[in-house]
């Protein structure tokens, strides 16, 4: 019984952990088509944000982390006015603009911050099973990342914006010719991608070293996530980092992590060669048949 | 511009890259008018209509909707003015529902001043296999069922006029005939105008509007109405073989 709940734990933990890795990115790459490799450095101001904030200011952690999903939406908001609105329709173009931000940010948040910042520490207990001790944070962000993704399959699939989203996204100029403003559908969803990979930031900054290359530890699970969805990735992100989360912890739990990192990787490489559309393409396929 | 012009195209030029498709082009839609817009493939039509809905830049000349100049006006407030659009080969959202593709432009317009509901139901009674098919795919409809979608979205928000681009294209001659007797009703009752890009000769027949004949990006030649109430007689006037 504990063996399986400490299967299950180490389960959710990296399914939780893929899935508000990737859930940011597969709005802004999987809906937009920008592929944004400054993801982990928006990741990187919800961290930053949400932990200078709570220590300048002495806020309450979840106020904290509330400031940090603010200052991301807005400095995605700016970014998106100056830089990624001309880039839409430009996927190799914004993987260069991207990566430059990413390189600005990071150094930048060195040059501020310095190598590491203090951080905070990991809210809510422990509780045992057994010999094990599990952090009920980590249960917490479990359940976190499954609500979030209901949230969101709601926001996009049963609401008026998600309508005028996914028709923009769909074809943008005949939703004009409809009378949809593109440009603001474009920059609201930007903010939501970019206030999603904020709220990763904030929900992890208690867990982890405040560095200013904390986003790159996401950005490798974001990206392969996001292709194991496939193009449509409110439909296959979850199968994808289930699956991803369930090579991972079998691969960790009889070798190591490094091993079930590797795991992973090659599990990807086997989906893009057998799985082109990934899981989103055999899904919807199936249920056309 | 005349008290009741609803639509004035000006010397009108566009094209795409250094390539100019449309060329010094002119006329006018007033209000409850039907006019046909007709030629062979590649002659500029869809370019020209894409022009006045501003998919397309205009290079030379103007384009007024209601005595306001649009010519350099986004497509989306083309659309909130009162132009409504049914593309070429449809284009319906395929991720969209049939109503949420009929609802969208609704969705686009936050100060509309109709009951959304009644407007809906309208637009059932007009097509009414559009209501069975509501929560289907937009894709999963046949081609004349997509095109009724397509003039379904487009007459939601109470255009004033639109702008339909080969609405009979692939379509079996029941439903263009239906197609045309809408649109001929449409006219009639609630005076919307309509600018039908045709190459079906029946319709243009049927529709039994003023034509316009495109040849090379030009107006060639305009047609009156009482000159196309044949089949035959609209034939031999547009040359067409169709």
């Amino acid at each position: 019984m504990v063996f399986l709940f400490n299967i299950f734990y180490q389960f959710g933990d990296s399914l939780a952990f893929l899935l508000l890795a990737a859930i940011g990115l597969a709005v802004i790459f999987g809906m937009m088509k920008i592929i944004n490799l400054a993801h982990g450095e928006f990741i990187t101001v919800g961290a930053y944000g949400t932990v200078v904030s709570g220590k300048v200011f002495n806020l309450p952690l979840p106020i904290a982390m509330v400031f940090g999903v603010i200052i991301t939406v807005i400095f995605g908001l700016i970014l998106e006015k100056l830089i990624i609105r001309y880039l839409y329709g430009r996927p190799l173009d914004s993987v260069v603009a991207t990566w430059g931000i990413s390189l600005i940010v990071s150094q930048s948040f060195l040059v501020i911050f310095g190598p590491s910042y203090e951080g905070l520490q990991t809210p809510m207990g422990n509780f045992k099973l057994g010999e094990f001790s599990y952090s009920e944070y980590r249960v917490f962000l479990i359940i976190f990342a499954l609500l979030i993704l209901v949230l969101l399959y709601y926001l996009f699939m049963k609401t008026s914006f998600g309508t005028l989203a996914r028709a923009t996204i769909e074809n943008p100029n005949i939703s004009s010719s409809m009378g949809v403003n593109v440009q603001n559908v474009y920059t609201v969803t930007f903010a939501i991608g970019a206030g999603l990979a904020g709220v990763t930031g904030a929900l992890y900054a208690p867990t982890m070293t405040i560095v200013p290359s904390i986003g790159q530890a996401f950005i490798v699970s974001s990206f392969i996530t996001v292709v194991t969805a496939g193009a449509s990735p409110f439909v296959g992100l979850v199968p994808a980092a289930a699956f991803l989360g369930m090579v991972q912890t079998s691969v960790t739990f009889f070798y190591k992590s490094t091993i079930g990192l590797i795991a992973i990787l090659c599990a990807v490489i086997l989906i893009i060669r057998y799985l082109p559309q990934g899981f989103s393409g055999l899904i919807l396929k199936t249920r056309s048949k | 511009m005349e008290k009741n012009s609803l639509l004035k195209i000006e010397n009108l030029s566009s094209g795409y890259g250094s390539t100019i498709i449309v060329n010094d082009f002119s006329f006018e839609v007033e209000e409850g008018q039907i006019l046909s817009i007709t030629g062979s493939n590649g002659m500029g039509k869809t370019t020209l209509m894409k022009s006045i809905m501003g998919l397309i830049d205009a290079r030379v000349g103007k384009v007024f909707f209601k005595n306001e100049d649009i010519t350099d006006v986004s497509p989306d407030y083309r659309s909130k003015l009162g132009i409504g659009y049914v593309p070429q080969g449809r284009e319906i959202f395929s991720a969209l529902t049939v109503e949420q593709n009929i609802l969208l432009p609704i969705y686009s317009r936050k100060n509309l001043k109709l009951n959304v509901q009644v407007k809906l139901q309208e637009i059932y009674n007009l097509f009414p296999i559009l209501k069975e098919k509501k929560d289907a795919n937009g894709s999963s409809l046949s081609g004349g069922q997509q095109q009724q979608l397509a003039i379904a979205r487009a007459l939601i928000f109470d255009p004033d006029i639109i702008i339909l681009d080969e609405p009979a294209e692939g379509i079996q001659p029941s439903i263009v005939k239906f197609i045309g007797s809408t649109l001929i009703n449409l006219s009639k009752n609630l005076k919307k105008a309509f600018i039908v890009v045709e190459q079906n000769i029946s319709l243009i027949s049927q529709l039994n509007s003023d034509c316009l004949l495109v040849e090379k990006g030009k107006l060639s030649k305009k047609i009156k109405s009482s000159d196309l109430n044949s089949i035959e007689k609209a034939r031999s006037l547009l040359s067409l073989h169709k």
